[in-house]
């Protein structure tokens, strides 16, 4: 089955993107497809480079990298709700004039537009949120 | 994209402030009209006042985004569902709403009984609630 998730909190606040993080691994895991993984409203969190939690906790952020990378899986932010919020790509600290980009390379930066396309797309769309 | 159609339903269950899950939905229903498919809105539970007539959230700084709902039938989203219980539980009645005018001048505002809806969402293909 294809999956397609949308992510709407941020990390360590709420368990959400924990619990999109579980099943997205028990889903490929179990031989499924995850064809698509949307950060949207806080969710947009889980692509901040500088989070740095202590080391006895899990590192959110570097969870989602590594399973990106191990199933080849996609990662987006959502532009419009990550800007706001200060999670900008280096192409867009250029454009804002901020010094500094903080979104973890391995998330692409889309529209919403591209969740939408996503559910169209998939089996089932999975939202982890409030 | 063009060849796969799907039933696509919002389902907006929050105030319009004090959380941006509103606004940030009606962003996701705007983007997701490029890809043509049937698109219905629902408002349910405290998702009712998104459409209350007589709105001025200037007073919070907030912008009246429920004239946007006015364009939905522009990007072919016909009918915006408000269930009947929610809106007397607030004591509310269909006149407290806003009218969004079709093309033909008949209202895309459709009251719906708890019972009806639940019969329509089972034959979504998608289900997103904010």
């Amino acid at each position: 089955m294809k999956f397609n998730i949308l992510v709407n909190e941020g990390p360590y606040t709420h368990q959400a993107s924990d619990s999109a993080y579980q099943f997205a691994k028990a889903a490929v895991t179990a031989g499924h497809e995850v064809i698509r993984i949307f950060f949207y409203h806080d969710g947009v969190y889980n692509a901040n480079r500088l989070s740095a939690p202590s080391v006895d906790d899990r590192d959110v952020v570097n969870q989602w990298v590594r399973l990106a990378d191990e199933y080849e899986i996609d990662l987006a932010v959502c532009i419009t709700a990550s800007l706001k919020r200060g999670i900008l790509s280096d192409q867009s600290a250029l454009r804002y004039g901020k010094n500094v980009d903080n979104i973890e390379k391995k998330f692409q930066v889309a529209g919403v537009g591209y969740f939408v396309e996503g559910s169209i797309i998939a089996d089932r769309t999975i939202v982890f949120g409030d | 994209m063009g060849s796969i159609k799907k039933r696509i339903m919002y389902v907006n269950r929050r105030a319009p402030y004090g959380t941006v899950y509103a606004l940030e939905a009606l962003d996701v229903i705007l983007a997701g009209a490029v890809f043509e498919q049937e698109v219905s809105v629902v408002f349910l539970d405290d998702g009712v006042y998104q459409l209350r007539r007589g709105q001025n959230p200037s007073v919070l700084n907030m912008k009246d985004f429920s004239k946007t709902f006015g364009a939905l039938p522009d990007f072919d989203v016909m009918y915006l569902y408000v269930e009947e219980e929610s809106l007397v539980q607030r004591g509310m009645t269909a006149q407290d709403l806003i009218e969004v005018p079709r093309e033909d001048d008949s209202d895309a505002v459709t009251l719906i009984s708890s019972t009806d809806l639940s019969l329509l969402m089972d034959q979504q293909d998608v289900v997103l609630q904010f």
